[in-house]
């Protein structure tokens, strides 16, 4: 029987509710808390009940990736320990996860900022919270940075950026994305967010990091980008794939009158509209984690360090009986 | 006046457009160099990086200027005549250049465009009709939105159209063979001035060696370059970018300039109605093309304008 708040929390993360990557991995290891204390059965009966939770929990947003780490980091340690202690394990590995899930946003902050020297100019693209909280960070420790920021189409999530660092005082220049490579020479740093990194270096993020990764390469800028443990995907060591989600065709056109999106309906334009792309890791200056300032050819050992090399496989096997 | 999404050959239409009507309505020749000057110096206001208007305006008013000791009768039969021959031989130039650019498209091509230009809708659509191109890629072309029409102008020529956002380029480049955009201006040293995310293009693109070739008439090429003259870049406003004025802090500067450099090193044709050259070939070409039009290179468009507005006080 798993208990009613376990399946309010794996609810919230499938109807988007709970969003963001932090916050979807810390509700996923509280639900396995929950699960775990009100647990009544018999010892032997644990580990299978845990997988059951672990799975249901998986099958709300199959391609998120601090979902399953989170639910790999505690049902790791619970499968692996003995039947008498499991339940233990499973609480005390929760708490764990979900303690350095806070404490890795403080590191990130701290290693960030430091990277940012006074006057500098740092570029980013998209909105992300671990960036926002370096650059007021810096500002804070009265460094005289300024920001250079796309609008970031086609949901201008640029403009949450732009309101979160000028509202404290930021000098903020919000630029178009056709415009990165024109600016670029004016930044000295640029810093984006993550939203998953493969054990190769790669870079998943908001489409268009990729151009302003080439654009600071070819002007010699370095490029950041900061991300928590929980955005390495351990199923990638597997060779699992990064599908790229493609959205819909309004997200595009709602901008334009409607007359407009109509003839390009009737004349049959198709409207392709990627979510991410992909960043090399030749163009990566390095990763801002919470274990330090790491080059991206190194992602591989946070994934051993968080989550161990086995992760992976547990993760795509469960993945495959989904499908 | 113009609408935002025009090329800059169809832009310099308008103007000779205008021009021509503008002319027909005056009744001396101190009228004539008030409407010439003022007219030039709104256009070149509003798209001072089109090498063609400048060129254009250039012709007119030299030629207006020499005029000075006619009779204004004849003064405006030969202005407007001078009209009709640079229509004629724009429109001439553009098909002759679509149809040499049209051959230098690969068989099988998936071709990527941003914003929109004449000349490339038109070679994109001789390409199509022998069969060449099985798809097209056109960037919205933030801010304005040109590419949405370069779309809707390429589907209804029946050619595969997809539209991407501009930061979508590099993630489809894999499926791209050949990327082609026009030219706002061509500098001396084979430069490109174009709409801003061009040279982001031109970056991706060198850098997964894809080719890209720009179409771009002779007329198309700033002869003022050559002496040192630099290319002002117009912004575009908050209204066409819709940036909510919710977010205009006091410490907020948006920017949004309408037209980027692309290095020449990206670029690995130029196709003009003369024929193919590689932007190191560019100077070659304005030397040609000024043989025996000494005022067409010395004088600036400055001094032009200048003079004019002389003439009609």
């Amino acid at each position: 029987m798993i208990p009613k708040e376990v399946l309010e929390i794996a609810d919230g993360i499938k109807t988007m509710r709970i969003r963001g990557a932090s916050l979807i991995a810390k509700s996923a290891a509280q639900a396995l808390r929950i699960a775990a204390e009100r647990y009544s059965g018999d010892a032997s009966g644990f580990k299978p009940y845990i997988t059951k939770v672990a799975n249901l929990l998986l099958q709300t947003r199959p391609t998120a990736v601090s979902l399953p780490n989170a639910v790999y980091y505690v049902l790791n340690r619970t499968l692996s320990s003995s039947v008498s202690e499991a339940r233990e394990t499973a609480i005390r590995s929760s708490d764990e996860f979900i303690r350095m899930v806070d404490e890795s946003h403080r590191r990130i902050m701290e290693y960030g900022s430091k990277l940012i020297q006074d006057e500098y100019v740092v570029f980013t693209h998209c909105h992300s919270t671990a960036v926002v909280d370096i650059i007021l960070q810096a500002f804070r420790e009265g460094k005289r940075v300024e920001v250079i920021n796309t609008e970031t189409r086609p949901l201008f999530q640029g403009r949450i950026t732009l309101r979160e660092i000028a509202k404290n005082g930021v000098k903020v220049t919000h630029v178009p994305d056709s415009a990165v490579r024109h600016f670029i020479k004016n930044a000295n740093i640029v810093i984006v967010g993550a939203d998953t990194i493969t054990s190769d270096g790669y870079l998943v993020n908001k489409v268009g990091t990729s151009h302003l990764a080439l654009a600071a390469w070819e002007a010699g800028i370095p490029f950041y980008s900061a991300a928590e443990f929980i955005k390495f995907s351990p199923a990638s060591l597997e060779g699992g794939e990064v599908v790229i989600e493609f959205r819909s065709a309004s997200e595009v056109l709602d901008i334009y009158p409607g007359g407009l999106a109509d003839e390009l309906r009737r004349l049959g334009v198709e409207v392709l509209n990627p979510a991410f792309d992909f960043t090399p890791p030749e163009l990566i200056t390095a990763f801002i984690t919470n274990l330090g300032i790491i080059p991206p050819q190194l992602s591989v050992l946070i994934i051993k360090e968080m989550f161990g090399f086995s992760a992976g496989r547990i993760q795509l096997t469960v993945l495959e009986e989904l499908v | 006046m113009t609408a935002q999404w025009t090329g800059a050959t169809e832009a310099a239409m308008v103007f000779l457009d205008y021009m021509k009507k503008s002319l027909s309505q005056t009744k001396s020749m101190k009228e004539l160099y008030a409407n010439l000057a003022s007219l030039a110096r709104r256009f070149y206001e509003e798209r001072p990086t089109s090498a063609l208007l400048v060129n254009t305006i250039k012709k007119l008013a030299i030629r207006a200027l020499e005029l000075r000791d006619r009779s204004f009768d004849e003064a405006l039969h030969d202005l407007l005549k001078l009209i009709d021959e640079e229509v004629d031989y724009s429109r001439r130039s553009v098909d002759e250049l679509a149809q040499l650019a049209s051959r230098r498209i690969p068989d099988d091509s998936v071709v990527l465009t941003h914003s929109y230009s004449t000349t490339v809708i038109k070679t994109l659509s001789l390409a199509h009709e022998k069969g060449k191109i099985k798809q097209v890629f056109v960037t919205e072309s933030r801010p304005g939105g040109e590419g949405l029409h370069t779309a809707m102008a390429l589907s209804e020529r029946g050619l595969k159209t997809t539209l991407i956002t501009d930061s979508a380029v590099n993630y489809f480049l894999d499926k791209v063979s050949l990327v082609v955009v026009g030219a706002e201006a061509i500098t001396a040293n084979g430069a490109l001035v174009n709409k801003i995310g061009t040279s982001m293009i031109a970056l991706a693109s060198y850098h997964r060696r894809k080719r890209m070739i720009v179409l771009a008439g002779t007329y198309k090429f700033s002869f003022e370059t050559v002496y040192g003259e630099l290319i002002r870049i117009p912004e575009a406003s908050l209204d066409l970018l819709g940036f909510p004025k919710d977010l205009l802090y006091p410490n907020v500067l948006v920017k949004a300039p309408l037209m980027d450099v692309t290095r020449p090193q990206y670029i690995d044709a130029i196709i003009t109605e003369k024929g193919v050259t590689s932007p190191a070939g560019v100077p070659l070409i304005i030397w040609e093309s000024l043989s025996g039009r000494e005022e067409l290179r010395t004088m600036s468009i400055h001094q032009v304008l200048s003079l004019l507005e002389e003439k009609a006080r």
